[in-house]
């Protein structure tokens, strides 16, 4: 397989093997269709009842034209109508028509009712899946593309397939029935026009096969203008300041040209079976109308019932070849979407995984000769221990890049180290259940993240049942309480998607009011200070040394205040460390972590 | 309502014309058929005349060859305007979000910005496909074929008119009850991908603290609100087809018994009956395909507005036409000088007020800054320093002519900011935000974003500086290294110093750094401010350092201290530790006195 060397972003940066996604060719496979049908499986009595309103509808529709010939046998000339037949058949289509709308309304909402549940359904399992999926994933992946698969993909699933299917159901009905009447009436004359029904269905396949191979390069674009779109817009600061619109006008438009050569293609390939079929209907029209009498013996009326049959014969024909693009575009979609929902995910907890509970979590962290890379060949941590006693209030420092977060990674299971152990009150941390392991933890993480949401449902968002004291006296500790006060809806006030109407410090004020909230046993903190003036930092220091009483608490920061506070320093410096020790003790051993504190004081000269 | 698409519409012209010409072409002959069959039968088989039905079929055959040939000309015109047209859109469509003001993006959010792009388009693309293939067909022949009607017998034909009259009445109901239950299918659909997308952003905090499941409840209701509210279309959609269908076969029926009492009299024959309902039968499938166009164009028209909203948001901030442009270079420099004063300070800030919401009344507690005011000469660096929401980086976004201020001057080398263009002014910053990010691609691209044309040279030269050049050369691809999306792979440290070696390799005039050394140590911030400094003497650069540590801007030439928005002190460290007590607590809540010295 080709690797991409493109330079379009989206595709580009995803690991080796979800490099390959969107490049396997669309096969219209059994699988793939139960695997749909399944989705829409859960809503068994209705298609029931689609089944059932398509079989009468069809049977009204292919009966009428029957009478309608004998009606029109009636009317032989003037003065020779016989009026009493005419008027009982009239009356009797009536009923059948009227019955017939009915059952045609009901079979098509029906069915649009399935679809737009069969969508919802697979959506959110879909996102489901996404849930169970390793941060590797995440990282990784272009947001823009797999959103366009949960919104545009799924959309396409429903509004070609299903739809399809049902069509592809009474059409079928349709065409048996019409069959069984025509060759009732002239089985000579069936014989004649039936050769272009089976030519127009194997126009129909091969046109079908070759639009196919368009419409999943067409989804495939969209998923990567998609991305850069997302990209782009959400990354507009650094785009204006670099003054870099042009060079992603360029990226996007060359991603817009391939999309338009693709999709034009497979506009006018799938477009194509409509008048094709129409030529080859009005070919066996021509000939119903020439041989009926000539070579079939038809009477007038039973020429103008097998005309009006032919008619009804080929609108669902036609119709078939037309949903039948529309289905392939639904396949080529179906394929993006399970190909996202296959992906490997998480290793599940192991089936005896002690759940932990939290109020007994006592702190007591060891990690044993850990070893640890995001890449294989680009060590990040190698051979790290350390022994932290419950209650510790641990800092890591050291130069940038040192792996520091990447103990943060560990320690909650984002990522598992390649060698070694890490274990939490003497249990292995594989042994205890994700969910329980991460909830003993408090997080403050350098990155903001705010959902949109009121300030209270945010800051609630680790413990909902928490109290409006207890909310208050959180805010107050970290000294939001002020800011938030002064806004006019307060508490009640939203946050707009990912914060965007507060300041960097103050979307910081609050993610550490949601951790207190949370009060876990134990605390991680990543820089969480760094955006805070150090006079506001001092006070939440002291209302963190109070949350920290008697926690066990690392502390990824570079201020040395809370370094110097810290029970336990680690210096870490490419993935060792290299020290260990308190301030004072670091400080006399006239080591690295020595030369690091002086080095402050050394622009000043 | 087309204002803003009218132009890219109007290339395609051509297929305009000839799509729907030929479909039309197509049409006329389609439409004799049925009177051909008519004298196939009144002619050919009441008198038996065998020459006369053949050559009948054979005139028939050969007019729906060329109508074949007529349909696929106006097929491959529709696939090219629809498909050329949506792709116009999008790039202009995107070419304007990129232009648009922060307060504009804000307003509307990227997730719904992202949908409009893709889906609305989409959507817009199909609209006029089916217009060129079917706005001449389908009402040309509903009202050919009420012609031919006539033509044959008058009387009769009034029952058609009823029918399609109804019809009309019918479909206008329709429509405008669902129009507006479209737009609310795309506003859902807008929150689903809203959702998705917040779970990527903060998949962390998520997992943190173990809410997934809540946040699974919270897309649940998304969807269901999505598809309860597809379905309530679906209600009156669907009526569509079925009441279509049921109005023309009661008109058969109509046709049926006049027409048997027209025949009874002598007015009209057999064969002609026969016509009219394979009249009747075309009119119906042409009404079908009319029936289906207007949900199509329904459904565009919300699209339509959703578009016409991007469009109509206009940029704010930039002046592109005002304002000339020299370039002289200074010496050391390759960025152009952004007017032509040469003693006059970089930049100057005289009475500056500012606030991000409307305020008339200049109503100091709404502001973001008042009563600002500095000079800074070319080549010096400006500290500054405050609290939380003081604002600094307000301060940044003024300089990079992101915002305007509302009342004071702004002056870059003695010109009024307002006569400058924001996008050549921009060409003379290197900008360091806060929290900086990264786009996917390579360290090098990442890089260039500074300038494109940076050799390979300079792309290392400003790496040295930034102190990124050791851990980029420390990776096996060393610069050719992938970045993915927004840094992800990289710390919090070392996007940072990526962020300040792609601000230096713009070789900027004026080096805007907010909090840019915040996941520094120390000894890699000294040794960064060492390579500033360096830097501003071989080049004459200008530098404002926004930061919360005394430390990075304890050197600089002045310092500037907020609080509130209020210009608490400007000055040396000296000056300020003497004469302004906000300055002084902040520096003594960081340093021991013997540190201060």
């Amino acid at each position: 397989m080709p690797r991409a060397t493109s330079m379009l972003p989206g595709m580009r940066n995803l690991a080796p093997d979800a490099r390959k996604l969107g490049q396997a060719p669309v096969k219209p496979s059994w699988r793939l269709l139960s695997r749909i049908l399944g989705y829409a499986g859960r809503q068994r009595v209705k298609i029931f009842l689609i089944l059932l309103f398509a079989l009468l509808g069809c049977s009204l529709d292919i009966a009428a034209p029957l009478f309608m010939g004998k009606a029109i046998d009636a009317m032989i000339g003037k003065g020779q109508v016989r009026l009493g037949i005419v008027m009982q058949i009239t009356g009797m289509l009536i009923g059948f028509y009227l019955c017939s709308a009915f059952f045609s309304w009901m079979m098509i909402y029906t069915s649009n009712i399935v679809a737009a549940r069969t969508a919802a359904l697979l959506r959110k399992d879909g996102f489901a899946r996404i849930g169970k999926m390793p941060l590797r994933f995440f990282d990784r992946s272009s947001h823009g593309d797999v959103i366009s698969r949960f919104v545009n993909d799924i959309d396409a699933i429903s509004d070609g397939l299903l739809q399809g299917l049902v069509q592809l159901f009474s059409g079928a009905i349709s065409i048996v029935g019409t069959m069984a009447i025509m060759l009732y009436l002239s089985w000579r004359m069936t014989l004649i026009v039936l050769p272009s029904a089976v030519l127009t269905f194997l126009l129909a396949s091969w046109i079908a096969r070759m639009t196919g191979k368009y419409f999943r390069k067409q989804q495939m674009y969209i998923g990567q203008i998609n991305g850069v779109v997302e990209e782009t817009f959400s990354g507009q600061r650094e785009v204006k300041a670099f003054g870099h619109e042009r060079a992603d006008q360029t990226v996007f438009d060359g991603i817009n040209s391939k999309l338009y050569t693709v999709g034009q293609k497979a506009q006018f390939v799938s477009s194509l079976p409509n008048p094709t079929t129409r030529l080859v209907n009005y070919i066996a029209y021509i000939l119903i109308g020439v041989f009926g009498w000539l070579a079939g013996g038809l009477s007038i009326g039973q020429i103008a019932g097998f005309l009006m049959y032919w008619t009804q014969f080929s609108r669902p024909l036609n119709d078939l070849t037309n949903i039948s693009s529309q289905v392939m575009a639904a396949f080529a979609s179906a394929q993006r979407v399970f190909e996202i929902m296959d992906l490997p995910e998480e290793e599940p907890d192991p089936a005896d995984a002690s759940d932990l509970q939290l109020e007994t979590v006592r702190g007591e962290i060891e990690f044993s000769q850990v070893s640890f890379s995001y890449e294989p060949g680009r060590p990040v941590i190698r051979d790290f221990s350390v022994h932290v006693q419950p209650g510790q209030r641990i800092a890591i420092v050291g130069p940038t890049g040192a792996g520091k977060t990447t103990v943060i990674n560990l320690l909650m299971r984002f990522y598992e180290p390649q060698s070694g152990m890490i274990r939490l009150d003497g249990t292995d941390t594989r042994r205890i259940t994700r969910k329980s392991l991460r909830r003993s933890f408090g997080m403050v993480l350098q990155d903001t993240w705010l959902f949109a949401g009121t300030i209270r449902e945010n800051l609630v968002y680790g413990k909902p049942g928490a109290t409006q004291e207890q909310i208050v006296a959180a805010a107050k500790a970290v000294h939001a309480h002020g800011f938030i006060k002064r806004l006019p809806e307060g508490y009640d006030t939203v946050i707009s998607g990912d914060g965007g109407n507060f300041s960097q410090g103050q979307k910081q004020l609050l993610t550490i009011a949601r951790a207190m909230i949370a009060n876990p046993p134990m605390l991680i903190l990543d820089e969480a200070t760094s955006s805070v003036d150090t006079v506001t930092e001092i006070r939440i220091q002291e209302a963190f040394a109070l949350l920290m009483k008697g926690r066990t608490s690392f502390v990824i920061a570079h201020r040395l205040s809370t370094i110097r506070e810290a029970d336990l320093i680690l210096v870490v410096k490419d993935g060792q460390i290299i020290e260990q020790g308190n301030h004072p003790a670091l400080l006399a051993a006239k080591g690295f972590y020595f030369e690091l504190y002086n080095s402050q004081f050394a622009a000043q000269a | 309502m087309l204002k803003y698409l009218f132009p890219y519409l109007r290339p395609y012209r051509k297929q305009f014309i000839v799509g729907p010409s030929f479909k039309l072409l197509e049409a006329i002959l389609e439409l004799t058929l049925p009177m051909m069959m008519a004298n196939i039968i009144d002619i050919g088989i009441l008198h038996h005349d065998r020459t006369y039905i053949l050559h009948t079929g054979l005139r028939m055959l050969i007019i729906i060859l060329i109508g074949f040939g007529s349909a696929i000309i106006c097929q491959y015109s529709a696939s090219v305007a629809s498909q050329g047209f949506g792709t116009r859109v999008r790039s202009a469509i995107f070419s304007h979000v990129n232009h648009l003001s922060f307060a504009d993006l804000d307003a509307m959010g990227t997730d719904t910005l992202t949908t409009r792009v893709t889906n609305d388009i989409n959507q817009l693309q199909v609209a006029v496909s089916m217009l060129i293939r079917l706005i001449f067909r389908a009402p040309f022949v509903s009202i050919g074929c009420i012609v031919a009607a006539m033509m044959l017998d008058v009387p009769l034909s009034v029952v058609i008119w009823v029918g399609v009259g109804s019809f009309i009445l019918v479909l206008s109901v329709l429509m405008l009850t669902a129009f507006p239950l479209y737009t609310q299918v795309q506003k859902r659909l807008d929150d689903v991908a809203g959702v998705v997308r917040e779970n990527f952003s903060g998949v962390r905090v998520i997992r943190a603290f173990a809410r997934a499941s809540v946040e699974t409840e919270r897309f649940v209701k998304v969807v269901d609100a999505h598809a309860s509210s597809v379905i309530r279309v679906t209600r009156i959609a669907s009526l569509m087809n079925p009441l279509t269908g049921l109005i023309m076969n009661l008109v058969i029926c109509a046709i049926l018994w006049f027409g048997g009492l027209r025949v009874n009299s002598g007015g009209m024959s057999t064969g002609q009956i026969i016509a009219f309902i394979n009249y009747i039968a075309q009119i119906l499938t042409a009404l079908i395909a009319v029936a289906n166009l207007v949900v199509i164009f329904t459904r565009a028209m919300a699209s339509l507005r959703r578009v016409n909203e991007v469009f109509a948001m206009a940029p704010s901030v930039e002046t592109e036409e005002a304002g000339e442009m020299t370039a002289t270079g200074a010496v050391g420099t390759s960025a152009e000088i952004i007017c032509k004063n040469p003693g006059a300070p970089a930049i100057s800030f005289e009475g500056v007020h500012f606030s991000y919401v409307e305020n008339p009344e200049n109503d100091p507690e709404k502001n973001a800054l008042t009563d600002i005011h500095f000079s800074v000469p070319q080549g010096s660096i400006l500290g500054i320093i405050g609290g939380t929401g003081s604002g600094k980086t307000t301060v940044l976004s003024l300089i990079a002519r992101f915002y305007e201020e509302q009342s004071g001057t702004i002056c870059f080398s003695g010109c009024d900011a307002k006569t400058l263009s924001a996008r050549t002014l921009r060409k003379n910053l290197g900008c360091v935000f806060q929290n900086p990010r990264l786009f996917s691609g390579t360290v090098a691209q990442n890089l260039r974003w500074g300038d494109p044309d940076a050799s390979d040279d300079e792309l290392k030269e400003a790496c040295r500086s930034a102190q990124a050049a050791d851990f980029i050369e420390a990776m096996p691809e060393k610069y050719g290294a992938r970045i993915e999306r927004d840094g992800k792979n990289l710390s919090g440290g070392q996007k940072q110093r990526l962020s300040i070696a792609r601000a230096l390799v713009r070789r900027p005039s004026i080096l805007l750094l907010d909090d840019a050394a915040s996941a520094l140590d120390f000894a890699t911030e000294a040794r960064l401010r060492d390579a500033l400094a360096s830097l501003r003497k071989s080049t004459d650069m200008t530098v404002v350092i926004v930061s919360q540590r005394i430390a990075s801007i304890r050197g600089a030439d002045q310092i500037l201290v907020l609080d509130d928005g209020m210009q608490m002190g400007l000055g040396t460290h000296r000056e300020l530790m003497a004469g302004c007590e906000t300055y002084r607590s902040i520096v003594l809540s960081q340093m021991s006195e013997e540190e201060v010295g």
